[in-house]
């Protein structure tokens, strides 16, 4: 291995240590499933890896590998993700449990799962992520005006889908 | 995380949308692992390197069409296509001393494993598991990787030895007629490669000075490159791998210069009759493609609904798949006709498709994995589709227990 991979893979694993985790949970609230969401991570820092070099503002990495898991999600159905699930190169150590599924979140959580994937990207890079619409709207290359509309029909959902004595508002009053 | 938010004031959907942002933070807190090391992406990184150059390589998959010899049809009765296990393999190298071997289920050279397998059934031994290859007239050209990603082909006779090792760092591309090859060598030139027999010294560069994104992928006329009144000459068409440059010919006249009318970035197949598959834009979710004819200077179709892969020798029919690539392999792959209209498909449930190649102007042969094996399935342009190759259990996911050798 020449002195410049070494120093370049040095480098990648040095960002693997440090941000790992954070994508793995974006992934998972992406995908809503842990194995999906592992799948996801792992071909999205595949082709990171790949435009290692064409990356050069270091502080831009992360926006990078975002919009990469958004388009591997958004087109996980295009090479059969299912596919893989027999194929799995390394067992997870243990199972991934939802632990936090009572009552408004449950209820939350699962409009939030039968949202559009393009429209689950947007409000977990809003809500989750906490990007501004214009910078959601940058990464995932649309309008700042969809971004607005797409959490707008999310907030829309929820307020419908969610039983009435969840609303926080109802909740609040009843306080 | 705290809310950030972008305007000051009242909110009517405030509550909800922090109660979302809660949420999150609880469904994942408790997810703090790093399921993967650089061995883990590395690995996945080189499968999906190895799959675009699959993906881009269609100009010598169309020009993989092989006669099918009377003889191995009448072998294989009146369809001749029907399901059938390979042939068994053999320690002898020499095909030549087999008796009566049985015929492949496939008119074309192919690998299994570390067996190469010849349309009449005879297999040699090659003792090395090659990723692909390419057949130049009655010598196999195999490529081989190693742990660093570097590439080779060995230059192989009817016997499995080696005579040659050489160095590449693009797809290898075939003319038609498996009579001419061309790839990338390590220092920029674009090469080609015939048959010395067939005249002049069997080698030359066609152009020089090229970065190692360049990928050939069609290689039209020879067997030799040299300009006539030496040679037969070619044209090598290539593409420069960075989405935008719009695709090339070089030919045996020196001269290298675009061929599409408007915008392109890539080009994935030309025939011997004039036509060519054309890339003319990506996406982060597809890709619009064309069918140009280069003596009109136009397209004759357009889509951005298909991603074109390879044509078929008359130009009537071409292989396809979904817009978008990248991934370990293609969801489906189809026939269409040059209309658009789509012929026949294979879509495995379980799987994916690996890669394609015309057997004949009227058949496409498909590497496909599916429910954890490898087969090879035939698609006609009269609508049908048969298994080819019944599954093997040999390989994985990632590495086809099948080569069908057009190239790589």
């Amino acid at each position: 291995m020449s002195a410049k991979t070494a120093a370049r893979d040095a480098e990648f694993t040095a960002y693997l240590d440090a941000r790992q985790p954070q994508l793995l949970r974006t992934a998972y609230l992406l995908t809503g499933d842990r194995h999906q969401a592992e799948d996801v991570l792992q071909t999205s820092l595949a082709k990171l890896y790949l435009a290692w070099d064409k990356v050069r503002d270091r502080d831009s990495v992360d926006a990078y590998v975002r919009r990469i898991m958004v388009n591997e999600n958004n087109s996980l159905w295009r090479r059969g993700w299912k596919k893989r699930e027999f194929a799995t190169e390394v067992l997870p150590d243990r199972e991934f449990r939802d632990e936090y599924d009572e009552g408004l979140g449950a209820a939350l959580w699962d409009v939030v799962q039968t949202l559009p994937k393009k429209a689950r990207a947007v409000v977990v890079l809003r809500y989750y992520e906490q990007l501004t619409e214009a910078e959601t709207a940058d990464l995932l290359g649309i309008s700042v005006g969809t971004v607005k509309s797409q959490c707008s029909r999310a907030l829309a959902a929820l307020r419908e889908r969610v039983p009435a004595e969840l609303n926080p508002g109802h909740r609040e009053e009843d306080r | 995380m705290n809310k950030s938010s972008d305007s000051q004031g009242e909110d009517p959907d405030e509550s909800w949308e922090s109660e979302m942002s809660r949420e999150f933070d609880h469904r994942v807190r408790d997810l703090n692992e790093a399921p993967f090391s650089l061995d883990h992406v590395k690995g996945r990184a080189m499968t999906i390197k190895r799959n675009r150059r699959l993906a881009v390589a269609g100009g010598m998959l169309a020009a993989a069409a092989v006669i099918v010899p009377v003889a191995v049809i009448s072998a294989q009765g009146i369809d001749g296509r029907t399901d059938r296990d390979l042939p068994p393999a053999t320690s002898n190298p020499s095909p030549t001393e087999a008796v009566d071997p049985p015929s492949s289920a496939l008119a074309l050279d192919y690998l299994e494993g570390k067996t190469w397998v010849r349309p009449d059934g005879s297999v040699v031994e090659l003792g090395v598991k090659y990723d692909n290859g390419t057949m130049l007239g009655a010598t196999l050209l195999a490529v081989r990787s190693d742990d660093e990603g570097n590439r080779t082909i060995d230059v192989i006779d009817q016997t499995g030895d080696v005579t040659e090792t050489i160095p590449l760092v693009s797809d290898l591309v075939v003319n038609a007629d498996h009579t001419t090859v061309a790839y990338l060598e390590p220092d920029g030139d674009l090469m080609t490669l015939w048959d010395p027999n067939a005249g002049d010294e069997g080698r030359v560069a066609i152009e020089t000075g090229l970065t190692s994104d360049v990928t050939p992928t069609a290689v039209v006329g020879g067997p030799s490159c040299y300009e006539a009144p030496k040679g037969d000459g070619c044209t090598v068409y290539f593409n420069h791998g960075d989405g935008e440059t719009p695709p090339q010919a070089a030919d045996s006249h020196g001269i290298t210069d675009q061929f599409v009318n408007g915008p392109a970035i890539g080009v994935e197949d030309v025939t011997e009759v004039g036509v060519a598959l054309v890339q003319k834009s990506y996406s982060d979710t597809g890709s619009c493609n064309g069918i140009y004819d280069l003596r009109q200077g136009a397209y004759l179709w357009e889509t951005c609904n298909f991603f074109l892969l390879d044509l078929n020798r008359p130009a009537t029919h071409t292989a396809a798949t979904h817009p978008y690539l990248d991934g370990i392999g293609n969801g489906w792959v189809a026939i269409l006709d040059t209309a658009g209209n789509e012929v026949v498909r294979v879509d495995p449930a379980g799987g994916y498709t690996g890669r394609q190649v015309w057997e004949d102007d009227d058949s496409l042969l498909v590497t496909v994995y599916d429910q954890g094996a490898w087969s090879v399935w035939r698609l006609n342009t009269d609508g049908t589709k048969e298994q080819a190759l019944s599954g093997s259990q040999a390989g994985s996911d990632m590495y086809p227990a099948y080569a069908l050798l057009a190239g790589s």
